[in-house]
């Protein structure tokens, strides 16, 4: 911007201006009239004077005129005075006229015949050839000549000569006192004016300096002098002895001599130079007076608009409270009202602005997601505390640093600088990605990162805008998802081949059993058969775990023993474990029962297990489990403070892998806390394994030693009760005759079932339908002793049978053989009037010792 | 504030512009260049120098009315020695004091030899349009001159007077005021006459201490020589031409250029006829600058200049075009030595390395109250 000169400077300087330029005009004009009219009367003034000694050096210049006529009349008649009274005349007359040195009488020839005063030196000297001589002789005039250099004084003189008609003498010659002719001026001379008077030609031959007649100045062809010697001009200005003089010449018209009077002219003009002086100190004060006056009124002047341009900069800076104005004038306090007004509605919008904003900002700080703003370097100009919160920063603190500070590596560091200067360049369309990034305080994050260009009003890019999103969560999430999907599967998978399994396995157990029952005991091909019957019970237990593990189970706790469901889970997890892993099991089979979920005691051991292989997967190792129950009193130093005093069950595991870091062991059981790396654990097994020993009143423990190794420990209460599965003695099987009801869809398994209770001595009637076999006990209710029966069949499930024919014969013991027991509630089977439940595929002695026991009750 | 204060400042830089602008409108001229004169300008010595002054005023006032030199005036400091060498000495002094950076003078040889010691020290040169005397030939110091060394004219008038007038007594009268001049006229004529054979007596006369003519004239004619050779100034050449006849003397009257005047010519009325001299100047140069010249010296100053105003008029000239080559006044001999050759009113004037010119002279005769050029035979 062009800096103009500001008002109050143009104000002052026009004042000025007006102030000082009339003072100059007038004072100019004075000065110039002054000047003139006094020019012209010292002229007129001097020229007076000039002309007055003019005529008095005329006056003068008359009388030696007459003298030497007289003189001329004297010696032309000699007969007035003797012989020698000549030269006593002359004597008398030089004596008595002091403006004659020297009177000379001339002969024919002009040679000197008398001299007075006498001096026998220059009689008979020629004159001859002297100018006046010759200008003279002949004429009957006086004649003046000019200056000429005295050959008896050697000084200038001027000569008065008289031609005489006469035999003797043919001139009279007066030799003028030039001495005489200045001191005559000299009485008007002094400090400021003088006269100078010289001959014809210009060569002074008086003056007040006698050293200018002496070296016989001549002034007379100088300018001014000749102009005023041809009459053009009288009153001049010359530079005279290198002073500044006035001069008015007048000419002797009788020998044309010039006199000057010479005025100096700082006196003459004086009055002039002090009028000036004055004129230059008033115009000095008057400036100065203007520059004052012209201060104050431009200030005055430019005071409002001062005071405005101090509002316009008080809005500037954001204050809008300006007071109304009463001074200055009409149209400023005008522009001021309007001022003050657009002041206002600039308040006005700016407080809605500024409310916007507060709701933008609220609404920034408010979204969970972060927000981060990064100019054209790479460095962050803005966060929300969403982003503080995901990049755990203090407020501010990301601010000023790049972009790639929260990149995992150096590496990925370079590369976002590359891909960052790329964007800058190429500008393509944003696209999201999703990103691994370190938090400030060092803990690594999944984020995703949503961007836009940043651009000014020209669409100039400018920077960028990222709206980040914290997915750590949700991918752990999306894992456990997919791993409950998996294990969804699994259990689907497991459910649905479990009935198809268990039926064929029925069949190859079943008719197994028949084989080996017709062998005879050391029978080699019976041998074989124990074989292929103990294969189709590992099969059995294979399903039954699959079970387990799909969750295919209900948890519904009942009287467990603990031992049973530990080994069991155990033995499940040997063949998943590596064999660089050693089991030790110290597991106590008196333990007792406890009132649990069997399945989630399974799953308790499991994970504990599944833990503590994974700490020794890559070196190897000792998994160590116990069980055994323990009686915690009081004052056991060995009870955990939480539990009560009683009897538990205590189990533990323990490895020799890496152990637990001291600073994770708090958080071990906590959801989602996995040290795994990412895709192996969940981060839920050991929060899932807390929960259900809470809901069990129990609790866990954990030893951790790094490098050692980790020890898990449960405690369990245990109950009274004691639940003891009677070994079914084979032996014991009565055969009593009594006929059974056999309904299966399978008709092998129907067969087996047939041919195993036939064997034992039952009467079976064997079903395929269970519509059929319905109507069969509704036909003849007491023909039958008792139902066995498979769950799932075409037409009537089961229970549904059950259920029927229950209602007719509620004595009528009944017998469920099921694929899987996860549908079925005991509630279920118990209103069903299920008598028991036994899992297919049942082995021969197991069904004969169930049967043979429903029958006796 | 700030801007307060800056704008009350430009204001007062105006007020005291435009207060300025009225007081101070005439102080920028140049200071005007200064240069000496010194010579005889009162008493009957003064013919040389009165005549010398004007031929060098003629000079500054033609240069100062066509804007001086680069814009800068010389200003003449004229200074009258009054023929007497210890004043000589002490306006030299004065003139070296007042910063001129050149001197015009002396006219008289006496003069000149007071006057060199004083120039020498203070460095400044010093330019003599009419001082002769051999004593200040082929001498590297600050004196130049644009008149040549006696030698010349000594020997042409000894040859004048002895050869072709055949003068066998000659009567040799100098003014011992400027002794430096008539000693080389004695030493020479001394030293012809007694080579020839002729005699030669010699007067020395002083016309501040016995200026009766009439007496020397009856002591010179008494010896009844057939030559007389005056060495004096005009006036008093003139004076005792007028007595030597008057005493009735015929003896062949020889002068010096020194005596070359109207005045001579004036005062000397019919005793000047035939008197003869020497000279390197034609008062009646056909030569055109010689004719100009005569003709401004005429308008200003209304009478005809003489040898002293035409060779004032070169040593001005010379020093002005010296000065207009290089105004540095230290180098103003080494600018005239390196120029050499200047127009002259009569002709070119070489000046040699030691400031000394070389003017071919010839004899001049006053014939009907004119000085006319003798014909070399």
């Amino acid at each position: 911007m062009i800096l103009r000169s500001s008002l109050q400077y143009i104000l002052t300087r026009n004042y000025i201006i007006l102030g000082l330029l009339p003072v100059l005009l007038f004072g100019t004009a004075i000065l110039f009239l002054l000047s003139t009219s006094l020019t012209r009367e010292i002229n007129s003034k001097n020229y007076s004077i000039a002309i007055s000694i003019a005529s008095e050096v005329e006056l003068f210049l008359k009388e030696p005129m007459s003298l030497i006529q007289q003189i001329a009349e004297v010696v032309s008649n000699p007969g007035i005075l003797a012989q020698n009274g000549v030269a006593g005349y002359l004597e008398t007359v030089v004596e008595n006229y002091q403006y004659f040195e020297m009177v000379q009488i001339l002969n024919g020839d002009g040679r000197v015949i008398r001299i007075a005063p006498h001096e026998e030196e220059y009689l008979g000297t020629d004159m001859s050839r002297q100018e006046f001589y010759r200008d003279t002789v002949g004429s009957d005039q006086p004649s003046w000549s000019s200056t000429f250099i005295s050959m008896r004084s050697g000084s200038p003189t001027l000569s008065l000569s008289l031609s005489i008609d006469n035999n003797e003498i043919s001139m009279i010659v007066g030799y003028l006192n030039l001495a005489f002719l200045s001191k005559m001026i000299g009485k008007i001379s002094n400090d400021h004016q003088y006269v100078i008077i010289t001959d014809k030609v210009g060569t002074i031959i008086a003056s007040n300096e006698s050293s200018r007649v002496k070296q016989r100045e001549n002034i007379g062809t100088l300018r001014h002098i000749r102009e005023a010697a041809a009459g053009s001009e009288s009153t001049f200005t010359i530079n005279d002895m290198n002073t500044r003089v006035i001069a008015s010449a007048v000419q002797v018209s009788l020998t044309n001599w010039q006199v000057f009077f010479l005025q100096h002219y700082d006196d003459a003009f004086a009055p002039v130079t002090k009028t000036r002086y004055m004129l230059f100190l008033g115009i000095f004060l008057t400036g100065i007076a203007a520059v004052l006056a012209a201060f104050m009124g431009a200030r005055r002047t430019s005071k409002p608009f001062t005071r405005l341009v101090a509002d316009v900069q008080r809005v500037t800076e954001g204050d809008y409270s300006l007071a109304a104005k009463i001074d200055g004038f009409r149209e400023l306090q005008e522009l001021d009202e309007n001022f003050r007004k657009m002041a206002m509605a600039i308040s006005q919008r700016e407080q809605s602005i500024l409310e916007s904003e507060q709701v933008h900002r609220e609404l920034v700080e408010a979204i969970p997601h972060g927000i981060q703003e990064n100019d054209l370097d790479g460095i962050i100009t803005f966060t929300n505390s969403a982003y503080d919160r995901i990049f755990e920063t203090e407020p501010g603190e990301a601010i000023g640093q790049p972009i790639w500070k929260t990149e995992t590596s150096e590496e990925n560091k370079i590369q976002l600088q590359e891909k960052f200067q790329w964007l800058i360049n190429t500008q393509p369309v944003p696209l999201a990605h999703t990103s691994k990034a370190i938090t400030y305080r060092g803990n690594h994050i999944d984020i995703q990162v949503d961007w836009q260009y940043k651009r000014n009003q020209s669409g100039e890019l400018i920077g960028f805008i990222s709206v980040i999103t914290d997915i750590t969560e949700k991918k752990s999430l999306e894992s456990n998802l997919r791993q409950a999907q998996k294990m969804e599967a699994i259990g689907t998978l497991a459910g649905g081949i479990a009935h198809d399994f268990n039926n064929i396995l029925s069949v190859i157990l079943g008719y197994s059993e028949l084989i080996m029952a017709t062998l005879p005991e050391d029978s080699k091909t019976r041998e074989y058969q124990k074989h292929i019957v103990k294969a189709s019970l590992r099969a059995r237990d294979l399903v039954q775990h699959l079970l387990i593990f799909s969750r295919k189970k209900e948890h519904v706790k009942g009287e467990v023993d603990i031992h049973v469901v530990v080994a069991e889970a155990v033995k499940f997890l040997r063949a998943t474990v590596p064999t660089t892993i050693t089991f030790e099991l110290d597991l106590v089979e008196d333990t007792g029962t406890i009132e649990a979920d069997a399945t989630q005691i399974h799953q308790v051991v499991f994970n504990l297990c599944t833990n503590a292989a994974h700490a020794m997967e890559q070196s190897g190792g000792v998994l160590a489990v116990s069980l055994h129950p323990v009686a915690l009193t009081a004052n056991d130093t060995n009870k955990p403070q939480e539990l009560d005093p009683g009897k538990y069950a205590c189990l533990t595991v323990g490895d020799t892998g890496e152990g637990i870091d001291a600073k994770d062991i708090s958080r071990i059981f906590d959801p989602f806390f996995t040290t795994k790396e990412i895709g192996k654990g969940t981060g839920m097994g050991l929060a899932v394994v807390h929960g259900i020993i809470s809901s069990h009143s129990g609790t866990i423990h954990v030893q951790s030693e790094v490098g050692k190794g980790t020890v898990f420990t449960i405690w369990i209460p245990l109950i009274e009760k004691r639940v003891k599965i009677e070994k079914t003695q084979t032996q014991s099987i009565s055969r009593g005759g009594e006929h059974i009801l056999i309904v299966d869809d399978e008709e092998d398994i129907v067969r087996i079932s047939k041919l195993l209770l036939q064997d034992m001595g039952y009467q079976v009637t064997a079903c395929n339908d269970s519509l059929k076999a319905y109507s069969l006990v509704k036909e003849e209710p007491e023909k039958f002793d008792m139902l066995l029966t498979d769950q799932t069949m075409p037409g009537m499930t089961g229970i549904d049978l059950s259920k029927k024919i229950s209602a007719l014969r509620p004595d009528l013991p009944i017998l469920l053989c099921t694929g899987y027991s996860a549908t079925l509630t005991d509630e279920q089977i118990r209103e069903a009037g299920v008598w028991k439940t036994v899992l297919k595929p049942v082995d021969r002695d197991a069904l004969l010792a169930t049967v043979s026991s429903l029958l006796s009750e | 504030m700030g801007v307060l204060l800056a704008v009350n400042k430009k204001i007062v830089c105006v007020v005291i512009l435009l207060c300025s602008l009225v007081f101070f409108t005439a102080c920028s001229e140049n200071e005007p260049i200064k240069l000496g004169f010194s010579g005889g300008l009162t008493g009957k010595h003064a013919d040389l120098g009165l005549y010398g002054r004007n031929g060098v005023l003629l000079a500054i006032e033609e240069v100062n009315s066509s804007g001086g030199i680069r814009g800068r005036k010389i200003e003449l400091i004229v200074k009258d020695d009054k023929q007497d060498a210890a004043t000589a000495a002490k306006v030299d002094e004065e003139l070296i004091k007042d910063g001129v950076v050149a001197i015009v003078g002396h006219f008289t040889s006496a003069m000149s030899v007071a006057a060199v010691p004083v120039i020498n020290r203070g460095k400044v040169l010093m330019l003599s349009p009419t001082t002769s005397t051999n004593q200040l030939s082929g001498k590297d110091d600050y004196f130049f001159r644009v008149m040549s060394a006696n030698i010349h004219v000594n020997k042409i008038l000894a040859k004048q007077v002895f050869e072709i007038t055949g003068v066998n007594k000659l009567v040799l009268v100098y003014d011992d005021q400027n002794r430096a001049f008539g000693k080389d006229w004695e030493n020479h004529f001394s030293k012809r006459g007694s080579e020839l054979g002729r005699e030669v007596i010699v007067y020395p006369f002083n016309t501040r201490e016995d200026n009766k003519f009439s007496e020397l004239a009856a002591k010179v004619t008494g010896n009844e020589p057939d030559g007389i050779l005056i060495v004096a100034n005009a006036l008093d050449a003139a004076m005792f031409c007028q007595q030597i006849r008057k005493a009735g003397s015929e003896a062949s009257i020889f002068t010096t250029m020194w005596s070359m005047s109207n005045d001579f010519l004036q005062h000397g009325g019919l005793a000047t006829e035939g008197v003869t001299f020497t000279n390197w100047f034609d008062p009646k140069h056909p030569g055109e600058k010689s004719i100009s010249f005569r003709k401004k010296y005429k308008e200003r100053f209304g009478n005809l200049p003489t040898f002293s105003s035409h060779f004032s008029y070169e040593a001005a000239m010379i020093l002005i075009q010296a000065l207009e080559k290089n105004s540095d006044p230290s180098t103003l001999r080494a600018t005239i030595v390196e120029q050499g050759l200047f127009e002259g009113t009569q002709g070119q004037i070489r000046i040699d390395q030691y400031g000394d010119v070389v003017r071919t002279p010839f004899i001049m005769v006053v014939k009907d109250g004119q000085f006319v050029r003798l014909e070399q035979p």
